[in-house]
Protein backbone atom coordinates (compact mmCIF):
# COMPACT_ATOMS: atom_id res chain seq x y z
CA UNK A 1 0.00 0.00 0.00
CA UNK A 2 3.10 2.12 -0.48
CA UNK A 3 1.45 4.17 -3.21
CA UNK A 4 -1.17 5.69 -0.80
CA UNK A 5 1.55 7.05 1.42
CA UNK A 6 2.32 10.97 1.41
CA UNK A 7 5.85 9.86 1.03
CA UNK A 8 5.24 8.33 -2.05
CA UNK A 9 2.42 10.85 -3.45
CA UNK A 10 5.16 14.01 -2.56
CA UNK A 11 7.41 11.94 -4.51
CA UNK A 12 5.09 11.61 -7.32
CA UNK A 13 4.78 15.13 -7.25
CA UNK A 14 8.73 15.83 -7.27
CA UNK A 15 8.93 13.26 -10.05
CA UNK A 16 6.28 15.91 -12.07
CA UNK A 17 3.18 14.28 -11.33
CA UNK A 18 2.27 17.42 -9.80
CA UNK A 19 -1.75 16.61 -9.94
CA UNK A 20 -0.44 14.18 -6.99
CA UNK A 21 -0.36 17.14 -5.17
CA UNK A 22 -4.18 17.43 -5.09
CA UNK A 23 -4.61 13.65 -3.06
CA UNK A 24 -2.07 15.58 -0.28
CA UNK A 25 -4.25 18.89 -0.35
CA UNK A 26 -7.67 16.52 0.14
CA UNK A 27 -6.05 14.58 2.74
CA UNK A 28 -4.87 17.31 5.05
CA UNK A 29 -6.60 20.25 3.92
CA UNK A 30 -8.51 20.43 6.60
CA UNK A 31 -5.93 19.75 9.33
CA UNK A 32 -3.96 22.62 7.90
CA UNK A 33 -7.07 24.82 7.75
CA UNK A 34 -7.80 23.82 11.30
CA UNK A 35 -4.07 24.94 12.11
CA UNK A 36 -3.84 28.28 10.59
CA UNK A 37 -7.53 29.13 12.01
CA UNK A 38 -6.29 28.05 15.43
CA UNK A 39 -3.20 30.28 14.86
CA UNK A 40 -5.25 33.54 13.06
CA UNK A 41 -8.62 32.92 14.60
CA UNK A 42 -9.94 33.84 10.69
CA UNK A 43 -11.30 31.93 8.07
CA UNK A 44 -10.89 33.52 5.37
CA UNK A 45 -7.25 33.97 5.76
CA UNK A 46 -6.88 30.33 6.69
CA UNK A 47 -8.25 29.67 3.64
CA UNK A 48 -5.43 31.89 2.13
CA UNK A 49 -2.98 30.10 4.16
CA UNK A 50 -4.13 26.97 3.14
CA UNK A 51 -3.66 27.62 -0.81
CA UNK A 52 -0.50 29.90 -0.31
CA UNK A 53 1.02 26.53 1.46
CA UNK A 54 0.19 24.09 -1.14
CA UNK A 55 1.57 26.67 -3.80
CA UNK A 56 4.87 26.68 -1.42
CA UNK A 57 5.11 22.76 -1.45
CA UNK A 58 4.90 23.02 -5.00
CA UNK A 59 7.48 25.74 -5.61
CA UNK A 60 9.83 24.04 -3.28
CA UNK A 61 9.35 20.37 -3.77
CA UNK A 62 12.24 19.57 -4.52
CA UNK A 63 13.50 20.72 -0.86
CA UNK A 64 11.99 17.47 0.33
CA UNK A 65 14.26 15.04 1.26
CA UNK A 66 11.36 11.99 1.90
CA UNK A 67 13.77 10.89 5.25
CA UNK A 68 11.25 11.60 7.81
CA UNK A 69 7.70 11.88 7.80
CA UNK A 70 5.65 13.73 5.26
CA UNK A 71 3.84 15.56 7.77
CA UNK A 72 6.91 17.59 9.37
CA UNK A 73 8.27 18.84 5.87
CA UNK A 74 4.59 20.06 5.28
CA UNK A 75 4.25 21.42 9.08
CA UNK A 76 7.60 23.06 8.92
CA UNK A 77 6.61 25.03 5.14
CA UNK A 78 3.15 25.32 7.13
CA UNK A 79 5.01 27.18 9.79
CA UNK A 80 7.21 29.48 7.44
CA UNK A 81 4.26 30.42 5.40
CA UNK A 82 2.04 31.54 8.64
CA UNK A 83 4.91 33.53 10.14
CA UNK A 84 6.18 34.86 6.60
CA UNK A 85 2.61 36.35 6.13
CA UNK A 86 2.53 36.84 10.50
CA UNK A 87 5.64 39.02 10.01
CA UNK A 88 4.48 41.04 6.75
CA UNK A 89 1.01 42.24 8.28
CA UNK A 90 0.29 41.56 11.97
CA UNK A 91 -2.29 38.78 11.29
CA UNK A 92 -3.63 38.21 14.87
CA UNK A 93 -7.40 39.80 14.36
CA UNK A 94 -8.52 39.36 18.01
CA UNK A 95 -12.06 37.92 17.83
CA UNK A 96 -12.66 38.35 14.34
CA UNK A 97 -14.55 35.49 13.98
CA UNK A 98 -15.72 35.92 17.58
CA UNK A 99 -18.94 35.83 17.05
CA UNK A 100 -19.39 34.25 13.48
CA UNK A 101 -19.18 30.53 14.88
CA UNK A 102 -20.55 30.82 18.25
CA UNK A 103 -23.60 33.02 18.44
CA UNK A 104 -26.23 31.05 17.17
CA UNK A 105 -28.29 29.75 20.22
CA UNK A 106 -29.92 26.64 20.72
CA UNK A 107 -33.76 26.95 22.00
CA UNK A 108 -33.50 24.09 23.42
CA UNK A 109 -30.82 24.51 26.20
CA UNK A 110 -31.04 27.47 28.71
CA UNK A 111 -30.22 31.01 27.46
CA UNK A 112 -28.00 32.42 30.40
CA UNK A 113 -26.11 28.93 30.26
CA UNK A 114 -25.38 28.99 26.15
CA UNK A 115 -24.68 32.92 27.03
CA UNK A 116 -21.88 32.27 29.12
CA UNK A 117 -20.66 29.10 27.34
CA UNK A 118 -20.48 31.70 24.18
CA UNK A 119 -18.73 34.36 26.16
CA UNK A 120 -16.45 31.76 27.54
CA UNK A 121 -15.21 30.25 23.80
CA UNK A 122 -14.58 33.98 22.75
CA UNK A 123 -12.97 34.72 25.63
CA UNK A 124 -10.76 31.29 25.15
CA UNK A 125 -10.46 32.72 21.45
CA UNK A 126 -9.19 35.92 22.04
CA UNK A 127 -6.83 34.74 24.81
CA UNK A 128 -5.00 32.19 22.42
CA UNK A 129 -4.34 34.91 20.14
CA UNK A 130 -2.93 36.89 22.80
CA UNK A 131 0.12 34.31 23.72
CA UNK A 132 3.44 34.46 21.81
CA UNK A 133 3.53 33.08 17.89
CA UNK A 134 5.87 29.88 19.66
CA UNK A 135 3.68 28.68 22.48
CA UNK A 136 0.52 29.13 20.28
CA UNK A 137 1.74 27.19 17.50
CA UNK A 138 3.08 24.28 20.01
CA UNK A 139 -0.18 24.51 21.76
CA UNK A 140 -2.68 24.35 18.14
CA UNK A 141 -0.24 21.69 17.07
CA UNK A 142 -0.18 19.74 20.30
CA UNK A 143 -3.89 19.99 21.31
CA UNK A 144 -5.85 20.74 18.32
CA UNK A 145 -3.83 18.60 15.57
CA UNK A 146 -2.90 16.03 17.81
CA UNK A 147 0.90 15.80 17.29
CA UNK A 148 3.32 14.64 19.67
CA UNK A 149 6.09 16.43 21.56
CA UNK A 150 8.81 15.56 19.50
CA UNK A 151 7.00 15.30 16.16
CA UNK A 152 6.40 19.45 17.01
CA UNK A 153 10.29 19.48 17.64
CA UNK A 154 11.37 17.94 14.64
CA UNK A 155 9.09 20.35 13.08
CA UNK A 156 9.95 23.59 15.02
CA UNK A 157 13.47 22.38 15.01
CA UNK A 158 14.26 23.01 19.16
CA UNK A 159 14.03 20.44 21.76
CA UNK A 160 11.43 18.59 22.96
CA UNK A 161 11.34 19.93 26.61
CA UNK A 162 11.36 23.61 24.95
CA UNK A 163 8.01 22.54 23.15
CA UNK A 164 6.60 21.13 26.21
CA UNK A 165 7.37 24.37 28.21
CA UNK A 166 5.99 26.48 25.69
CA UNK A 167 3.08 24.40 26.06
CA UNK A 168 2.83 24.95 29.80
CA UNK A 169 3.85 28.34 30.01
CA UNK A 170 1.27 28.45 27.11
CA UNK A 171 -1.49 27.34 29.36
CA UNK A 172 -0.98 29.57 32.20
CA UNK A 173 -0.73 32.71 30.24
CA UNK A 174 -3.67 31.39 29.01
CA UNK A 175 -5.07 30.89 32.31
CA UNK A 176 -3.61 34.91 33.35
CA UNK A 177 -5.24 36.79 30.27
CA UNK A 178 -8.43 35.15 30.67
CA UNK A 179 -8.90 36.60 34.42
CA UNK A 180 -7.91 40.01 32.71
CA UNK A 181 -10.31 39.95 30.16
CA UNK A 182 -13.25 38.29 32.48
CA UNK A 183 -12.33 41.80 34.69
CA UNK A 184 -12.14 44.26 31.88
CA UNK B 1 14.73 24.35 49.03
CA UNK B 2 13.40 26.54 46.66
CA UNK B 3 15.21 25.20 43.55
CA UNK B 4 14.36 21.32 44.64
CA UNK B 5 10.73 22.56 44.59
CA UNK B 6 10.93 24.08 41.20
CA UNK B 7 12.34 20.55 39.93
CA UNK B 8 9.91 18.73 41.29
CA UNK B 9 7.09 20.46 40.38
CA UNK B 10 8.73 19.92 36.43
CA UNK B 11 8.73 16.46 36.84
CA UNK B 12 5.10 16.87 37.64
CA UNK B 13 4.11 18.95 34.91
CA UNK B 14 6.18 17.14 32.71
CA UNK B 15 4.32 13.46 33.55
CA UNK B 16 0.49 15.92 33.47
CA UNK B 17 1.89 16.73 29.93
CA UNK B 18 3.08 13.28 28.90
CA UNK B 19 -0.13 11.89 30.02
CA UNK B 20 -2.18 14.66 28.42
CA UNK B 21 -0.17 13.79 25.06
CA UNK B 22 -1.51 10.21 24.99
CA UNK B 23 -4.76 10.81 25.56
CA UNK B 24 -4.22 8.68 29.05
CA UNK B 25 -5.51 11.01 31.26
CA UNK B 26 -7.66 9.50 34.45
CA UNK B 27 -8.65 11.68 37.63
CA UNK B 28 -6.86 9.71 39.72
CA UNK B 29 -3.54 10.71 38.29
CA UNK B 30 -4.28 14.09 38.88
CA UNK B 31 -4.68 13.22 42.02
CA UNK B 32 -1.69 11.08 42.86
CA UNK B 33 0.39 13.44 41.09
CA UNK B 34 -0.95 16.88 43.29
CA UNK B 35 -0.87 14.49 46.67
CA UNK B 36 2.82 13.17 45.24
CA UNK B 37 3.97 17.09 44.49
CA UNK B 38 1.52 18.92 47.04
CA UNK B 39 3.41 22.37 46.34
CA UNK B 40 2.83 22.31 42.29
CA UNK B 41 -1.02 20.85 42.79
CA UNK B 42 -2.09 24.44 41.62
CA UNK B 43 0.12 24.67 38.81
CA UNK B 44 -0.86 21.11 37.99
CA UNK B 45 -4.55 21.97 38.27
CA UNK B 46 -4.42 25.06 36.18
CA UNK B 47 -2.48 23.29 33.04
CA UNK B 48 -5.48 20.44 32.85
CA UNK B 49 -8.15 22.67 33.13
CA UNK B 50 -6.60 25.02 30.44
CA UNK B 51 -6.06 21.90 28.36
CA UNK B 52 -9.44 20.76 28.72
CA UNK B 53 -11.02 24.03 28.14
CA UNK B 54 -9.53 24.06 24.96
CA UNK B 55 -11.21 21.26 23.96
CA UNK B 56 -14.55 23.77 23.85
CA UNK B 57 -12.79 26.12 21.22
CA UNK B 58 -14.81 25.55 18.10
CA UNK B 59 -13.15 24.70 14.58
CA UNK B 60 -15.30 26.14 11.47
CA UNK B 61 -14.78 23.91 8.16
CA UNK B 62 -12.89 25.51 5.26
CA UNK B 63 -15.80 26.71 2.45
CA UNK B 64 -15.88 24.97 -0.75
CA UNK B 65 -14.67 28.28 -1.92
CA UNK B 66 -10.51 27.17 -0.62
CA UNK B 67 -11.09 24.23 -2.80
CA UNK B 68 -11.90 26.36 -5.64
CA UNK B 69 -8.60 28.29 -4.88
CA UNK B 70 -6.79 25.21 -4.83
CA UNK B 71 -7.61 24.16 -7.96
CA UNK B 72 -7.05 26.46 -10.00
CA UNK B 73 -3.90 27.46 -8.42
CA UNK B 74 -3.04 23.49 -9.35
CA UNK B 75 -4.19 24.24 -12.97
CA UNK B 76 -2.18 27.22 -13.27
CA UNK B 77 0.98 25.67 -11.71
CA UNK B 78 0.78 22.81 -13.93
CA UNK B 79 0.16 24.99 -17.30
CA UNK B 80 3.16 27.48 -16.11
CA UNK B 81 5.68 23.75 -15.75
CA UNK B 82 4.68 22.65 -19.25
CA UNK B 83 5.13 25.66 -20.72
CA UNK B 84 8.81 26.37 -18.90
CA UNK B 85 11.63 24.37 -20.39
CA UNK B 86 12.92 21.43 -18.38
CA UNK B 87 16.57 23.07 -18.50
CA UNK B 88 15.26 26.19 -16.84
CA UNK B 89 13.39 24.30 -14.02
CA UNK B 90 17.00 22.13 -13.27
CA UNK B 91 18.84 25.60 -13.24
CA UNK B 92 16.72 27.01 -10.45
CA UNK B 93 18.57 24.38 -7.83
CA UNK B 94 22.09 24.65 -9.59
CA UNK B 95 24.80 26.17 -7.68
CA UNK B 96 27.59 27.63 -10.02
CA UNK B 97 31.02 28.30 -7.75
CA UNK B 98 29.09 29.00 -4.59
CA UNK B 99 26.46 31.21 -6.40
CA UNK B 100 23.14 30.14 -6.12
CA UNK B 101 20.99 30.60 -9.16
CA UNK B 102 17.55 29.67 -7.61
CA UNK B 103 16.45 33.52 -7.88
CA UNK B 104 17.96 33.73 -11.35
CA UNK B 105 16.11 31.45 -12.56
CA UNK B 106 12.54 31.56 -11.29
CA UNK B 107 12.90 34.86 -12.01
CA UNK B 108 13.59 34.51 -15.71
CA UNK B 109 11.22 31.67 -15.80
CA UNK B 110 8.54 34.30 -14.70
CA UNK B 111 10.11 36.76 -18.03
CA UNK B 112 9.91 33.51 -20.26
CA UNK B 113 6.58 33.57 -18.98
CA UNK B 114 5.67 36.96 -19.35
CA UNK B 115 7.74 37.23 -22.45
CA UNK B 116 5.55 34.61 -24.30
CA UNK B 117 2.31 37.18 -23.08
CA UNK B 118 3.72 40.10 -24.32
CA UNK B 119 4.47 38.64 -27.84
CA UNK B 120 1.30 37.41 -28.23
CA UNK B 121 -0.27 40.25 -27.26
CA UNK B 122 -0.74 41.80 -30.94
CA UNK B 123 -2.22 38.52 -31.81
CA UNK B 124 -4.83 38.75 -29.00
CA UNK B 125 -5.59 42.31 -30.45
CA UNK B 126 -6.24 41.32 -33.58
CA UNK B 127 -8.89 38.79 -32.60
CA UNK B 128 -11.11 41.69 -31.43
CA UNK B 129 -10.28 44.24 -29.53
CA UNK B 130 -13.95 46.17 -30.03
CA UNK B 131 -15.82 42.86 -28.65
CA UNK B 132 -13.56 43.13 -24.97
CA UNK B 133 -13.79 46.93 -24.98
CA UNK B 134 -17.70 46.53 -25.34
CA UNK B 135 -17.80 43.82 -22.81
CA UNK B 136 -15.07 44.89 -20.50
CA UNK B 137 -15.60 48.76 -19.72
CA UNK B 138 -18.39 48.63 -17.85
CA UNK B 139 -16.72 46.12 -15.58
CA UNK B 140 -13.63 48.68 -14.79
CA UNK B 141 -15.23 49.80 -12.01
CA UNK B 142 -15.65 46.24 -10.11
CA UNK B 143 -12.21 45.15 -11.11
CA UNK B 144 -10.81 48.24 -9.18
CA UNK B 145 -12.83 47.69 -5.67
CA UNK B 146 -11.61 43.72 -6.13
CA UNK B 147 -8.30 44.39 -7.12
CA UNK B 148 -7.77 46.98 -4.21
CA UNK B 149 -10.17 45.53 -1.36
CA UNK B 150 -11.10 41.78 -2.07
CA UNK B 151 -9.55 40.01 1.22
CA UNK B 152 -9.11 36.44 -0.54
CA UNK B 153 -5.78 36.16 -2.65
CA UNK B 154 -7.61 34.12 -5.43
CA UNK B 155 -10.05 37.00 -6.02
CA UNK B 156 -7.58 39.71 -6.42
CA UNK B 157 -5.47 37.20 -8.59
CA UNK B 158 -8.54 36.69 -11.07
CA UNK B 159 -8.98 40.24 -10.87
CA UNK B 160 -5.10 40.89 -11.87
CA UNK B 161 -5.81 38.03 -14.45
CA UNK B 162 -9.18 39.89 -16.46
CA UNK B 163 -7.57 43.17 -16.53
CA UNK B 164 -5.11 41.30 -19.32
CA UNK B 165 -8.19 40.69 -21.26
CA UNK B 166 -8.80 44.32 -21.67
CA UNK B 167 -7.24 46.33 -24.70
CA UNK B 168 -6.22 49.43 -22.76
CA UNK B 169 -5.97 50.83 -18.85
CA UNK B 170 -7.98 53.95 -17.15
CA UNK B 171 -6.07 55.44 -15.05
CA UNK B 172 -7.54 54.42 -12.10
CA UNK B 173 -6.77 50.63 -12.68
CA UNK B 174 -3.42 51.40 -13.21
CA UNK B 175 -3.11 53.37 -10.01
CA UNK B 176 -4.50 50.21 -8.45
CA UNK B 177 -2.19 48.03 -10.35
CA UNK B 178 0.53 49.78 -8.77
CA UNK B 179 -0.74 49.70 -5.72
CA UNK B 180 -1.22 46.22 -5.62
CA UNK B 181 2.35 45.64 -6.83
CA UNK B 182 3.79 48.31 -3.82
CA UNK B 183 2.09 46.98 -0.91
CA UNK B 184 -0.01 43.62 -1.75
CA UNK B 185 1.09 41.19 1.44
CA UNK B 186 0.92 38.14 -1.25
CA UNK B 187 3.67 37.82 -3.40
CA UNK B 188 2.14 35.66 -6.21
CA UNK B 189 -0.52 38.62 -6.50
CA UNK B 190 2.21 40.96 -6.99
CA UNK B 191 4.32 38.65 -9.13
CA UNK B 192 0.73 38.50 -11.12
CA UNK B 193 0.82 42.44 -11.58
CA UNK B 194 4.37 42.37 -13.41
CA UNK B 195 3.27 40.22 -15.63
CA UNK B 196 -0.12 41.84 -15.84
CA UNK B 197 1.48 45.62 -16.21
CA UNK B 198 4.14 44.11 -18.43
CA UNK B 199 1.43 43.77 -21.10
CA UNK B 200 0.55 47.56 -20.81
CA UNK B 201 4.29 48.33 -20.67
CA UNK B 202 3.59 50.76 -23.48
CA UNK B 203 1.68 52.93 -21.25
CA UNK B 204 3.95 55.41 -19.80
CA UNK B 205 2.21 55.21 -16.48
CA UNK B 206 2.31 51.66 -15.95
CA UNK B 207 6.54 52.02 -16.79
CA UNK B 208 6.55 54.60 -14.19
CA UNK B 209 4.49 52.43 -11.39
CA UNK B 210 6.49 49.30 -12.46
CA UNK B 211 10.08 51.86 -11.42
CA UNK B 212 8.25 53.35 -8.43
CA UNK B 213 7.60 49.65 -6.50
CA UNK B 214 11.25 48.75 -7.13
CA UNK B 215 12.32 49.82 -3.34
CA UNK B 216 8.83 48.41 -1.80
CA UNK B 217 9.96 44.89 -2.52
CA UNK B 218 10.94 42.56 0.47
CA UNK B 219 10.71 39.13 -1.73
CA UNK B 220 14.10 38.27 -3.76
CA UNK B 221 12.42 36.93 -6.72
CA UNK B 222 9.84 40.05 -7.26
CA UNK B 223 13.26 41.94 -6.82
CA UNK B 224 14.99 39.90 -9.46
CA UNK B 225 12.11 39.89 -11.62
CA UNK B 226 11.31 43.47 -11.61
CA UNK B 227 15.33 43.63 -12.27
CA UNK B 228 14.51 41.59 -15.51
CA UNK B 229 11.85 43.70 -16.43
CA UNK B 230 13.75 46.35 -16.58
CA UNK B 231 16.40 44.98 -18.36
CA UNK B 232 13.79 44.36 -20.75
CA UNK B 233 12.21 47.55 -20.75
CA UNK B 234 16.01 49.56 -21.65
CA UNK B 235 14.81 51.81 -18.98
CA UNK B 236 17.42 53.95 -17.29
CA UNK B 237 14.63 55.72 -14.88
CA UNK B 238 14.78 52.69 -13.03
CA UNK B 239 18.98 53.10 -11.68
CA UNK B 240 17.89 55.63 -8.95
CA UNK B 241 15.74 53.11 -7.41
CA UNK B 242 17.50 50.03 -8.10
CA UNK B 243 20.22 51.98 -5.80
CA UNK B 244 17.37 52.89 -3.29
CA UNK B 245 16.88 49.14 -2.93
CA UNK B 246 20.55 48.22 -2.84
CA UNK B 247 20.75 50.96 0.32
CA UNK B 248 17.96 50.61 2.56
CA UNK B 249 17.40 46.81 2.01
CA UNK B 250 19.66 43.50 3.30
CA UNK B 251 20.09 42.00 -0.08
CA UNK B 252 20.63 38.39 -0.85
CA UNK B 253 24.36 38.16 -2.60
CA UNK B 254 23.20 37.05 -5.44
CA UNK B 255 20.22 40.00 -5.52
CA UNK B 256 22.20 42.37 -4.94
CA UNK B 257 24.84 41.07 -7.83
CA UNK B 258 22.00 40.98 -10.30
CA UNK B 259 21.09 44.61 -8.70
CA UNK B 260 24.70 46.09 -9.49
CA UNK B 261 24.51 44.27 -13.26
CA UNK B 262 21.01 45.91 -13.89
CA UNK B 263 22.65 49.46 -13.42
CA UNK B 264 25.20 48.84 -14.88
CA UNK B 265 23.42 47.40 -18.11
CA UNK B 266 21.05 50.32 -17.57
CA UNK B 267 23.45 53.14 -17.76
Amino acid sequence: MDVLQDKYLMKKVQDGDLSKMSLLYERHKRDLFGYFYGLTNDADKSEDLVQNLFYRLLKYRHTYRGDGKFVYWMYSVAQNTWRDQFRKKKLIDYGSDAYTYDSLPNKEKNAEELLLATERKNLLKEALQQISPEKREAIVLSRFQGLKYQEIAKISNVSENAIKARVHRGLMELKEIILKLENQ
Amino acid sequence: MKQQDQNNCRIAIDSLLKELENESFTKEKLDMLCHQFPDCAENLQTTLAMWQQLEEVPSPEPSPAMDAGFYKMLSEFTTEQAKASKAWWDLDWVRLNGFNLKWVALAGVFMLGMASGVILWPEKQARGIADIEQNLNSDQAVDWVALTSAQSTTERLMSIQQIRERAELDDQIVQALGEVLMHDENENVRLSAIETMLYFADNPKVRENLIRAIPYQSSPLIQMTLAEVMVALNDSRAVNEIRQLLETQQLELEVKMKMEETIETLL
